[in-house]
């Protein structure tokens, strides 16, 4: 390869400078920041784009659980209301210090995410992905029936907002910000967690549970850490989600928000990093367009998984990048950012002996 | 005495509704290992084709049934042959189809509202009257359908075990490969088992629905609650979700009237979590254990 053409070469000195890869990040960053200052406190856009990122907040986590360590969870939902319901049942019927509630509240469902990632090693992962549903609907049939606490059908309102300080947060720009900020950390902890010791093994027993057995990584702990993370992510999208709407009902957990998580990362493109992005703005944009349209948003919604599934399983994020991959070619195709992106399109189809199992 | 009596004679009834639908989700995976999500709103199609054939049309109920069995056998049928098997072929495995179906279940259901509405249909009470059993009384409709529970559970049973064909169908779910090889037509085999779970799982919410009435939404529990009856009973084993659904109609409707109706639904969850978590092979042995 002595011949290189000149752009050739300037390219690849871009792609692999660090610079570069922070590009698509500060753009965003920078165009929600501009975005938050150019809205009206409580504009509606406000609004849409803050919800956005509290969705992202979950799918981050989902993609840990599912893109990393290839388990499934139907369940996301249940972990997100869980701790909304115990920030807004510890701040409103137990008047406890708002960021106590906040700490308080992840950690449970932490724990319980932890405790489902522990049985999770016992269960094919189609039996996970029921007993995830199994989960949440208990948290949102509980929270229905909870009485006087958790105010039943109609849920809990005038939540306490969080404070910094004299800075409440109570607009919606303000809660753009903090949410947005939430997740620009969470992006980072996802992404140095790809290349940690910890995401390697997630990886590994995706991939290949055997193999990574035998090189010593265990898969029990593995499973409990990822279930740990995303719920963990999911959980502070939840106390986000509660700021945003300043109130809560088992209505808002439903099994639908589950699903929607997985679509919002399935048309992303599954253990892709920009993928959560893509999917969630896809899916909250398509959501607003079709809001008019009652029944039809479900149907539109269906359509979008089944031609997802169907058409292209790699998702936007995961197409663009095969297809960048190709027409690239050449012994770029070898470097091991390409080899970790086409082998993470596999996803999901790691245990095959198991679906046939007698 | 009598109470409880008529308790369980109603836990019974709805039990067997769920073991209908769970049967459907353990014919599926017995025979392809794949599961259909969609199986709930199946039973919900089922509901609105006896609406639509019994209200609409007018037909007899003799007619209208086998009508609607067939419509809802193409439409199992039909989903394995078009949607499961472009993804299987390109490599798809049980999660892909997972998703998939559960995109198929919100397109049956939010189809069912654009075409049906929002709003519950009343059903003609095909078998009217009530039947007593000592001083207890309870609608003969509960008495037909866990007869058609049952009927459907043995014969099911009888079909998959004594017959060639459900012997072509263990044997293309055992290894699809040699099955092939010996000639047994393996898609059409899996068409067939799809087809049947889509009529059982129809069949239930055609005989439910003059009792329940028909909505768009009636499948979303439904649908769960026939996955529970099928994880407890042993997860692809006929005989276990028809153990599994009456467990759950029979537990169900005692917590209702003893401890409280607020904890109806969260029954069948809990039981789920319980199985999941202690015994996963379920009541029965299952086709399909934990790893």
């Amino acid at each position: 390869m002595i011949s290189v053409e000149p752009h050739r070469a300037l390219r690849r000195v871009l792609l692999r400078s660090t610079m570069f890869r922070w590009i698509p990040a500060l753009l965003v960053g920078a165009g929600i920041f501009s975005f938050a200052f150019s809205q009206p406190a409580n504009s509606y856009w406000a609004y849409i784009v803050c919800l956005a990122g509290v969705y992202l907040l979950v799918v981050l986590g989902f993609n840990v659980l599912y893109g990393m360590s290839g388990q499934i969870s139907l369940g996301q939902a249940g972990f997100f209301g869980l701790s909304a319901y115990g920030y807004a049942v510890l701040t409103t019927a137990y008047s406890w210090y708002p960021w106590l509630a906040v700490i308080a509240s992840v950690a449970a469902t932490t724990t319980i995410a932890f405790l489902i990632g522990l049985v999770a090693v016992r269960l094919v992962h189609h039996l996970l992905a029921f007993l995830t549903i199994g989960f949440a609907e208990t948290v949102r049939i509980l929270m229905l029936n909870g009485g006087p606490v958790t105010g039943g059908f109609t849920g809990i309102g005038a939540i306490p907002p969080l404070t910094i300080g004299s800075w409440v947060f109570d607009t919606y720009v303000k809660l753009l910000l903090l949410t947005w900020f939430t997740v620009g950390i969470v992006a980072l902890l996802v992404r140095s967690l790809r290349e940690s010791p910890w995401g390697r093994s997630f990886v590994a027993v995706r991939d290949n549970e055997t193999a990574a057995q035998a090189f010593g990584v265990s898969i029990r702990k593995v499973r409990a850490r990822a279930f740990t993370l995303s719920a963990l992510f999911a959980a502070v999208g939840g106390i986000l989600f509660l700021q945003l709407l300043a109130y809560i009902s088992p209505d808002s957990i439903t099994v639908g928000l589950s699903t929607q998580f997985l679509i919002m990362l399935l048309i992303g493109g599954v253990a892709t990093g920009w993928g959560p992005l893509v999917g969630t703005g896809l899916i909250v944009g398509l959501t607003q367009l079709l809001q008019p349209f009652g029944a039809y948003q479900g149907l539109v919604l269906g359509i979008v998984l089944v031609a997802t599934v169907m058409l292209f399983s790699n998702g936007i994020v995961g197409s663009l990048l095969a297809l960048w991959l190709r027409i690239r070619g050449g012994s770029e195709e070898r470097s091991g950012r390409g080899a970790t992106l086409v082998k993470s399109s596999t996803v999901g189809n790691s245990k095959e002996g198991d679906d046939n199992a007698q | 005495m009598i109470d409880l009596l008529r308790l369980v004679i109603a836990g019974v009834m709805i039990g067997s509704i769920y073991s209908l639908i769970g049967l459907g989700f353990s014919l599926t995976y017995s025979g392809t290992g794949l599961i259909n999500w969609a199986q709930g709103e199946l039973y919900m199609i089922g509901a609105f084709l006896a609406w639509t054939l019994l209200s609409l049309f007018g037909l007899p109920f003799i007619i209208a049934l086998p009508v609607a069995l067939a419509i809802l056998f193409a439409l199992g049928a039909g989903t394995y042959l078009g949607p499961v098997r472009f993804v299987t072929n390109r490599g798809g495995r049980f999660v892909e189809i997972l998703l998939l179906t559960i995109g198929l279940s919100f397109l049956l259901r939010n189809g069912a509202e654009v075409i049906w509405g929002s709003t519950i249909l009343t059903v003609p009470n095909i078998i009217p009257g009530m039947f007593t059993f000592g001083s207890a009384a309870f609608p003969r409709l509960y008495v037909v359908v866990l007869g058609v529970a049952v009927i459907a559970v043995i014969s099911l049973f009888l079909f998959l075990s004594r017959t060639g064909f459900g012997t072509a169908m263990r044997a293309s779910a055992d290894n699809p490969y040699a099955a092939v090889i010996v000639g047994v037509p393996v898609r059409k085999v899996n068409a067939v088992s799809w087809g049947i779970a889509a009529a059982v799982a129809g069949l239930a919410g055609f005989l439910i629905s003059p009792l329940f009435g028909a909505l768009s939404i009636m499948g979303l529990f439904a649908g769960l609650k026939g996955f529970v009856a099928a994880v407890v009973g042993g997860f692809g084993n006929p005989r276990g979700a028809l153990l599994g659904g009456l467990l759950l109609g029979v537990t169900e409707t005692l917590v209702t009237a003893y401890v409280s109706s607020q904890l109806k639904d969260v029954v069948a969850m809990i039981l789920l979590i319980i199985f999941l978590v202690l015994r996963p092979q379920g009541l029965l042995k299952s086709t399909a254990v934990a790893a």
